[in-house]
C-alpha cells in the first residue's frame, strides 16, 4: 500500500479530506482526533491489515505518520 | 469447551422497564461542544436515553418488570423456583439485593436466589445458568432479572460516558418445556483492567483518593469486542450446526452503533437482521439485549415465533452466545415507570 493510499484511509477514519493530512501532520492539533477516531482507527486497521492494537500505542501517536508505520499486514 | 445444547427448555416471557424520564443526546451540548455531541451520536447512534428519576434503582426496575410479567402469565410467587439478578449497582453492600426482590415479588422460601455482578454479558451469562439447572432438574422455573441504575453518566468529564448509558432493568421468565437453549460462554479474567471500578471494595477501601467511577479502556474494549465477538459466533453456528442467516435476528449488546456494524461486517450479516435498540434507550448495560428484543417486538405483528441468536461482551472480560425461540406475544411492550421502593434507612 502507497503513503498516498494510507493516508486516504487515515482521513476516512478523521472524516476530513486528504489534502488536510500529511505525514508530518500533528495529530493532537486536529479536532477530530478524538476518542471515536481512535475506535475507527482499529476497526480499519482490523479490516484493511487483519491485525489489533493496544489503547495505549494509539495514544503514543504524535504524527500521522506513527499511524501510517502501524498500517503493515 | 464451555458450550451446551439445553433441552426441553423454554423461555415463557419476557419483560424490561425503564424510567419515564427521557434525555435527548443533543441536551449534551450544555455540557460539550455542538461538533463533539454531533461525532458522538454520529459514531454511538443514541440519540436518547431514559434514566433514572434519582430515586430509582436497578432492582427497583426489574421488580416493575417481574410483578407485570409474573401477572401477565398468571404465575405467584410458589411458581417461581430460582431468582437470579445480575447487575453492577446492587441496592446494598450487603445483603444480596436478589434477596430484597424475593421478598418484594413474594416468592416462597423454598427457592435458590442469588446475585452475580456482571455488565454486558449478563444476559446470557444469567440464561445459561438457569437452563443448567432446570436440565439438571434442580429448579423447574427461574426467574431471571437483569438491572442497572448506571452512575456513570454523572461522570461529565468525558462524553462517552456522559451520553453512553441508559437505564432499564429486564425480566425473563425460563422454564422446564418443550423447546431448547444452545449456549457458549467465554471468560478472560486477564482483561479485568479492561472495564473497572476498583474502590470502594475490600482490596481499596479508601473512598477520597481519586474517583470512584467505572474506568473503561476504550480502544481496547473495542479491539477485544470486534475480533473474539464474531469469531465466537462463527464457532457458535459452526458447534451447533446452525448458520448464522438460520437465525430471524442477531440480538447483539447495544455497546454503540460502530461495534454492531462492524461485528455485522464480519460476521457477513446484514444490518436488517441486527435490531438496534439504542437509539431510543443507549448502552443499557446488562440488559440491552432483552430491551431490544421487546423493542423488536413492538415493531412486529402479534403471533410470531422468533427464532434469535444473541451474544453479550463487556466487563470481566466476559462473552458468550445463546440462541432460543421465543413467541412475540410473551413479550410484553416497554413499561415506563417512576415506581421506586420506598423504605427508611435506620
Amino acid at each position: 500500500m502507497t503513503d498516498n493510499e494510507k493516508i486516504d484511509l487515515i482521513a476516512e477514519v478523521l472524516d476530513v479530506e486528504s489534502s488536510k493530512l500529511s505525514p508530518d501532520t500533528v495529530l493532537s492539533e486536529l479536532a477530530e482526533w478524538d476518542s471515536v477516531a481512535s475506535l475507527a482507527f482499529i476497526a480499519m486497521l482490523d479490516e484493511h491489515f487483519g491485525k489489533t492494537i493496544k489503547g495505549a500505542e494509539i495514544r503514543a501517536f504524535k504524527t500521522v505518520r506513527d499511524a501510517m508505520n502501524v498500517m503493515t499486514k | 469447551m464451555i458450550s451446551k445444547k439445553f433441552c426441553n427448555i423454554s423461555i415463557e416471557g419476557l419483560a424490561c422497564a425503564v424510567p419515564s424520564k427521557a434525555v435527548l443526546s443533543q441536551e449534551l451540548t450544555d455540557l460539550f461542544d455542538a461538533n463533539s455531541v454531533n461525532r458522538f451520536v454520529a459514531a454511538t447512534g443514541i440519540k436518547q436515553r431514559h434514566v433514572t428519576n434519582g430515586k430509582q434503582t436497578g432492582s427497583d426496575l426489574c421488580y416493575v418488570a417481574a410483578k407485570k410479567l409474573m401477572a401477565e402469565k398468571s404465575l405467584n410467587g410458589d411458581d417461581i423456583d430460582a431468582l437470579v439478578f445480575v447487575t453492577q449497582f446492587p441496592d446494598y453492600k450487603i445483603p444480596s439485593t436478589a434477596y430484597v426482590l424475593q421478598y418484594r415479588l413474594g416468592l416462597k422460601q423454598d427457592c435458590l436466589v442469588f446475585d452475580v455482578n456482571l455488565g454486558c454479558s449478563a444476559f446470557i451469562n444469567g440464561i445459561y445458568f438457569l437452563a443448567g439447572l432446570i436440565e439438571s432438574g434442580t429448579i423447574n422455573r427461574g426467574l431471571l432479572l437483569v438491572g442497572d441504575v448506571d452512575m456513570e453518566y454523572q461522570n461529565t468529564s468525558d462524553i462517552s460516558f456522559a451520553g453512553m448509558f441508559g437505564d432499564a432493568g429486564s425480566a425473563c421468565l425460563i422454564a422446564k418445556g418443550t423447546d431448547f437453549v444452545n449456549g457458549m460462554i467465554r471468560s478472560d479474567g486477564s482483561g479485568y483492567k479492561t472495564i473497572w471500578t476498583p474502590k470502594p471494595g475490600a482490596r481499596f477501601p479508601q473512598k477520597n483518593n481519586g474517583p470512584l467511577f467505572k474506568t473503561m479502556n476504550g480502544e481496547d474494549t473495542f479491539t477485544f469486542t470486534i475480533t473474539k465477538v464474531p469469531k465466537l459466533l462463527k464457532e457458535f453456528c459452526n458447534t451447533f450446526e446452525t448458520p448464522i442467516e438460520s437465525f430471524d435476528y442477531c440480538i447483539l449488546h447495544q455497546a454503540n452503533l460502530m461495534v454492531l456494524q462492524q461485528i455485522a461486517k464480519k460476521i457477513k450479516l446484514d444490518m436488517s437482521k441486527v435490531p438496534v435498540s439504542l437509539d431510543k434507550y443507549g448502552n443499557t448495560d446488562g440488559s440491552s439485549i432483552p430491551v431490544t428484543i421487546v423493542d423488536l417486538c413492538e415493531k412486529l405483528k402479534k403471533g410470531e415465533r422468533l427464532n434469535l441468536i444473541a451474544s453479550g461482551f463487556g466487563v470481566g472480560l466476559s462473552w458468550g452466545v445463546i440462541s432460543f425461540t421465543v413467541a412475540s406475544d410473551d413479550v410484553l411492550p416497554m413499561i415506563l415507570t417512576d415506581d421506586y421502593y420506598k423504605e427508611d434507612y435506620i
